[in-house]
């Protein structure tokens, strides 16, 4: 039988990894991502070097892709805490990247943005089902009238959307009509528009040269990296229970988890019931272009409290800041594990949700939102900054207070293969599992 | 059918009554949007604006009602929905008080409708169905 190669076309490399029918990894090379010529040339030179390592010709390809800044989206709801959020869920359960998220009517400004920000494709939302129609509509106008036809996602009240969708589409813009984000207020269906954003990724949607060449060798259509990243998680979560993972990027770090929307008993819920599989990605959390947000976010004096030379790591840190791709100097990783934990607690701590105490006249009543990480009983370290580091568990270990992960088990996707097992999650699941238990390993 | 937006608000957490306007509400046709206990101001004209609510119906039976509801009409216009509909019953005030005074207190706050204690939903829905024009 031909050996599977999945491919992860990221935005400075592009990884390969060729498995046979068991799933045992019998190659892995990398190459750069060569957007600005055609991506088929750094493709075809990890690939020949994995004709090397294994000897064949014949390969089913899939492919998933984060080249040229991957799929960006913007995301418009009505009220910013329900259907705003309901439509920024979906985007990034999609794997999409935010670019911008707007609620109640889009004024000029906002129309000028999108048509600066031309997004590969945006998600109109608004309304529950039977519920307020009018600034959909308006909405939909508006985006007819001043912004140049773009792909759009409809996923707003479906007493709406039918004329919503005619509008757009007599000004020429391409729309996949879908369920309404939000049905019901606070009860999420997000699952119907993360496969129209899909559906029209892979029709509509050629980011670089070369693109549709890959597309057209593939078994299955080429989908967004965190796509199948999150698909690799579900099915890890299937196996293990609830679990967390985590991706620190240069630019951004993304947190996925799987359950957490239980509600339990004593408590009440407020607002959305969150996604049982969530992604969150925090723009300004990176160990490169974000580290200047991050260290302000983590404090300057608290990363360095931590360090055993003050000043040294005190320089070193504004050599890097001032350098985001110079390495750290040797012997001072130290302050990069630091830098790399702060970033797991802040998008940890943001992925969660939140509990409040609030003193009724009859005692203490807590009020829970959004994701209850408590019972995550795994949390697993994904991507090129935990599986280079030499303690990717010290970046991992979080204190386990308010709705953080309480006695979680650290574990490393050491192989660095959630992606390209995330490519076979839905039509080679034995597959794609005897891959995640190659790689992962307990720390 | 009317979609109304229903909830215990403020910090009180009086679910029995709340849980029985959801059920009479729902059984006389109306589309109820039920918040449960511990409802702010602000989650009531969320709700409202997303689902497109005709009326907002609030219960406090704790007492502090008078505090709580204080200002939700100015919230309602402010966020474009002054012309709703809202409702406010259960136990408004703290302790057996003459109705009239507590009633036009709540009148005078924007409340379009007021109910003392002890009121049936069945008087409720009657009202409901008046100020809408339906049956
Ligand atoms: C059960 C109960 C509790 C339980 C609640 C359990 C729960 N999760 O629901 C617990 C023990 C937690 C509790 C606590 C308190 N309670 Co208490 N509680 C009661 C009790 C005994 C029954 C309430 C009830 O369920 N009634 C049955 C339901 C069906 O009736 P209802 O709530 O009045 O609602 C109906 C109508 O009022 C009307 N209605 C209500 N809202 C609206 C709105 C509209 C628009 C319309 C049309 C109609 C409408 O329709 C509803 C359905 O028929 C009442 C006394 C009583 N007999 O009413 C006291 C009572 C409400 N509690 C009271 C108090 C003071 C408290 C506490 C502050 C302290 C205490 N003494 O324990 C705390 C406050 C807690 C908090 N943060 O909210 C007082 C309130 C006094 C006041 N307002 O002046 C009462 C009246 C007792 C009393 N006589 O002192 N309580």
């Amino acid at each position: 039988m031909a050996l599977i190669l999945l491919a992860d076309v990221g935005s400075t490399w592009t990884k390969l990894t060729a498995v046979d029918s068991n799933g045992s990894i019998v190659g892995q090379a990398s190459a750069p991502t060569t957007v600005g010529t055609d991506i088929m040339e750094g493709f075809n030179s990890a690939l020949s070097e994995i004709r090397g390592q294994t000897g064949s010709k014949e390969y089913s390809i899939y492919a998933c892709s984060s080249a040229a800044g991957g799929l960006g989206m913007i995301a418009c709801g009505l009220v910013p805490e329900l259907t705003g959020q309901a439509a920024k869920l979906a985007v990034l359960g999609a794997g999409a990247k935010v670019l911008q998220v707007y609620g109640y009517n889009l004024n000029e400004d906002d129309l000028k943005e999108i048509d600066d920000l031309r997004p590969d494709i945006l998600l109109l939302a608004g309304g529950t089902d039977g519920g307020n129609k009018k600034i959909l509509l308006e909405n939909t106008q508006a985006l007819a009238d001043k912004v140049s036809p773009l792909p759009i996602v409809l996923a707003g009240n479906r007493n709406a959307i039918h004329q919503g969708s005619e509008i757009l589409s007599r000004a020429g813009f391409s729309v996949e009509v879908t369920s309404n984000v939000m049905p019901e207020l606070n009860r999420l269906d997000i699952e119907p528009a993360r496969e129209a954003i899909r559906n029209l990724f892979m029709s509509h949607i050629v980011k670089a040269k070369g693109m549709e060449t890959l597309s057209r060798r593939l078994a299955a259509p080429l989908i967004p990296t965190p796509a199948a990243v999150l698909a690799a998680g579900k099915l890890l979560a299937q196996e293990m229970g609830e679990l967390l993972l985590v991706d620190i990027g240069g630019a951004t770090t993304d947190v996925y988890s799987y359950g957490g929307i239980e509600t339990p008993a004593g408590m009440v819920r407020k607002g959305i019931v969150p996604p049982w599989d969530m992604r969150t990605v925090e723009a300004d959390i990176g160990m490169r272009y974000s580290l200047q947000s991050l260290v302000e976010q983590a404090g300057r004096e608290n990363i360095l409290a931590q360090a055993p030379h003050q000043e040294q790591w005190r320089q070193e840190l504004d050599k890097i800041l001032t350098y985001p791709n110079r390495l750290v100097s040797p012997g001072l990783e130290g302050l990069e594990i630091i830098i790399a934990q702060w970033a797991v607690r802040i998008s940890v701590q943001r992925h969660a949700g939140s509990m409040e105490r609030v003193y009724t006249p009859a005692g203490a009543t807590d009020v829970l939102s959004g994701k209850d990480l408590r019972g995550m009983n795994t949390v697993i370290g994904v991507g090129g900054v935990m599986v280079n580091s030499p303690d990717p568990k010290g970046i991992l270990t979080m204190d386990s207070k308010g709705l953080l992960p309480e006695k979680p088990r650290l574990m490393l996707d050491s192989k660095y293969i959630m992606a390209a097992a995330g490519l076979l999650a839905g039509s080679e699941p034995r597959v794609a599992r005897r891959m995640l238990a190659e790689s992962l390993a307990a720390l | 059918m009317a979609t109304i937006v229903l909830g215990v608000i403020g910090s009180d957490v009086h679910a029995i009554g709340n849980r029985i306007l959801d059920y009479a509400f729902t059984e006389a046709g109306f589309n109820v949007v039920n918040l449960g206990v511990l409802t702010t101001q602000k989650e009531f004209i969320q709700a409202a604006i997303e689902t497109d609510a005709r009326a907002i119906l609030v219960s406090s039976l704790y007492g502090h009602g008078e505090i709580d509801c204080r200002g939700l009409r100015e919230m309602c216009i402010e966020a474009g929905i002054g012309d709703i509909l809202l409702y406010v019953g259960g136990n408004l005030v703290v302790g057996k008080q003459e109705w009239e005074p507590v009633r036009d207190k709540f009148l005078k706050m924007g409340f379009d409708q007021v109910f003392p204690p002890g009121t049936m939903p069945a008087e409720g829905i009657a009202m409901l169905k008046q100020d809408l024009g339906v049956s």
